[in-house]
């Protein structure tokens, strides 16, 4: 029968272990499971490589309860995600909202979305202690934003001939989402780099599921806010502010002509209203946007609202 | 549908006691009116209350506010005068996490042809992220009158 230790050498160099460590079956003491450890599971061994961290305004924030690892049967990178039950306020522009990190959330979507492209992919079990462990699969692809930002021309040259394919791939994931919304289910925390951009197939991918929040009064609402956010930043390549255009004599003049009711509802340094800075992008996309906007009387309750009223901007894009 | 029909949704917030107490002061003494005050439940989410003990401790703390709601919003329309005959109670479960579809659900199960909401008076960054109740009930009206108080 083979050891761990046999299964250690097998798929890894050992000049990059400074020791063996431990093999863990209860993985409660997250915090105490580092490079060198090995998570045992279902009949799997899976070596633990380092935490996760995320890059956020420069710094890098871990993540102790999210372990990057190969699988020792098979050679494939996997992240493990641990059971860590947090509380805490998401900030978003002057609000706070409660927020929970739910395994059993992620778990549940998981197994909703297997086999679906538009998602993260992975399976839960629970450890010999009952913590639900989510194994999921390392998406082979970049983070959507870093994509945009990559792209080396100017805005007019990138909303003619890369915006109508991204724009497409960005209402298949709104697709994805208002799948989610009709199963009851929310994404909890979307953002720009939870949305990646799949290496082979340039499909879109959703990552992290395990957000949620108490809202019954508007269930949806702030995955739609994500959503619009996201599509701000696709149709501007990248995020205009007061502050930004104030750098620049023809900002300035931008500037100008922006009311206080083109901002953001939620940011009111961000603008909204795309038309101001770029007469060229069509009216109907503009209108979507401005629907987050200081100056909307009635505002998205979901996705499928979204989505009824974004794909007629692609049809008429690619009319255009 | 019977305008003189009347839905008043109430929580127990100070919205929809003042909600309650217009319906009291439209009402009372007049003929042909029937009340039926609703507490919608919402039951808490599981997703947050992961422990079995604490989701029904949880539970059990929302179902007592709702009773408590119904009382208070009675004994103000009481005391404004409306006959006891004319007002009904009822709970109702929250369907598919949005308390103003049930609402309206309920609305079209009693045939009312009044629904009355109290107004939280958010503010717009409130309304887009959290929701409104009054104004999700007002912009779904169709062949009913909503009244808002705020």
């Amino acid at each position: 029968m083979t050891t761990v230790r046999e299964l250690v050498e097998r798929y890894q160099a050992k000049a990059s272990l400074q020791s063996y460590g431990s093999v863990y079956q209860d993985t409660t003491e997250f915090m105490n499971i580092g490079n060198g450890d090995v998570i045992a599971l279902g009949g799997r061994h899976y070596l633990v490589l380092r935490d996760e961290a995320e890059r956020r305004f420069g710094m890098e924030d871990p993540k102790f309860w999210v372990k990057r690892c190969t699988e020792l049967e098979s050679g494939e990178k996997r992240i493990l995600k641990l059971v860590f039950h947090e509380r805490f306020n998401m900030k978003i522009g002057d609000m706070e909202v409660p927020c929970y990190r739910s395994p059993e959330k992620e778990a549940r979507i998981l197994d909703m979305t297997r086999g679906d492209p538009r998602f993260m992919q992975g399976f839960s079990l629970p450890d010999s202690a009952g913590n639900n462990v989510r194994v999921i699969e390392v998406v082979f692809g970049r983070r959507l934003d870093l994509a945009v930002d990559a792209l080396d021309c100017d805005h007019p040259t990138y909303f003619a001939e890369h915006f109508p394919g991204i724009l497409a791939n960005f209402i298949d994931a709104c697709e994805a989402i208002a799948f989610l919304h009709g199963k009851g289910e929310r994404h909890g925390d979307i953002r720009r780099d939870h949305l990646f951009r799949h290496y082979d197939t340039g499909r879109y991918v959703w990552i992290d599921f395990d957000y949620t929040f108490d809202g019954s009064a508007n269930p949806f609402g702030v995955d739609v806010f994500g959503l619009g956010n996201i599509l701000l930043f696709l149709a501007g390549k990248g995020i205009h502010t007061a502050q930004s255009l104030a750098e620049t004599p023809d900002g300035r003049e931008l500037l100008a002509k922006v009311a206080p009711q083109d901002y953001s509802v939620m940011y009111r340094y961000r603008i909204m209203n795309l038309e101001k800075l770029f007469p060229y992008i069509p009216r109907a996309l503009c209108r979507v946007l401005q629907h987050y906007a200081v100056g909307s009387e009635v505002y998205y309750e979901s996705a499928r609202e979204l989505l009824d009223d974004l794909r007629p901007c692609l049809d008429g894009l690619r009319a255009a | 549908m019977n305008g003189k029909h009347i839905l008043l949704a109430v929580d127990g917030s100070q919205n929809s006691l003042r909600a309650a107490d217009y319906v009291g002061e439209v009402v009372r003494g007049g003929p042909g009116f029937h009340i039926e005050l609703a507490a919608v439940l919402v039951p808490p989410d599981r997703d947050i209350f992961p422990d079995p003990a604490l989701f029904q401790a949880e539970r059990d703390v929302r179902a007592r506010d709702a009773a408590q709601a119904l009382d208070t919003a009675r004994q103000s329309l009481l005391c404004k005068g409306v006959d006891a005959a004319i007002i009904g109670t009822r709970t109702m479960s929250c369907l598919d996490m949005d308390v103003a579809g049930t609402i309206l659900a309920v609305r079209g199960e009693c045939g009312c042809g009044t629904v009355v909401v109290g107004r939280r008076g958010l503010s717009k960054a409130e309304e887009f992220l959290l929701g409104s109740i009054s104004s999700r009930v007002a912009r779904h009206a169709k062949d009913f009158t909503v009244w808002v108080v705020g």
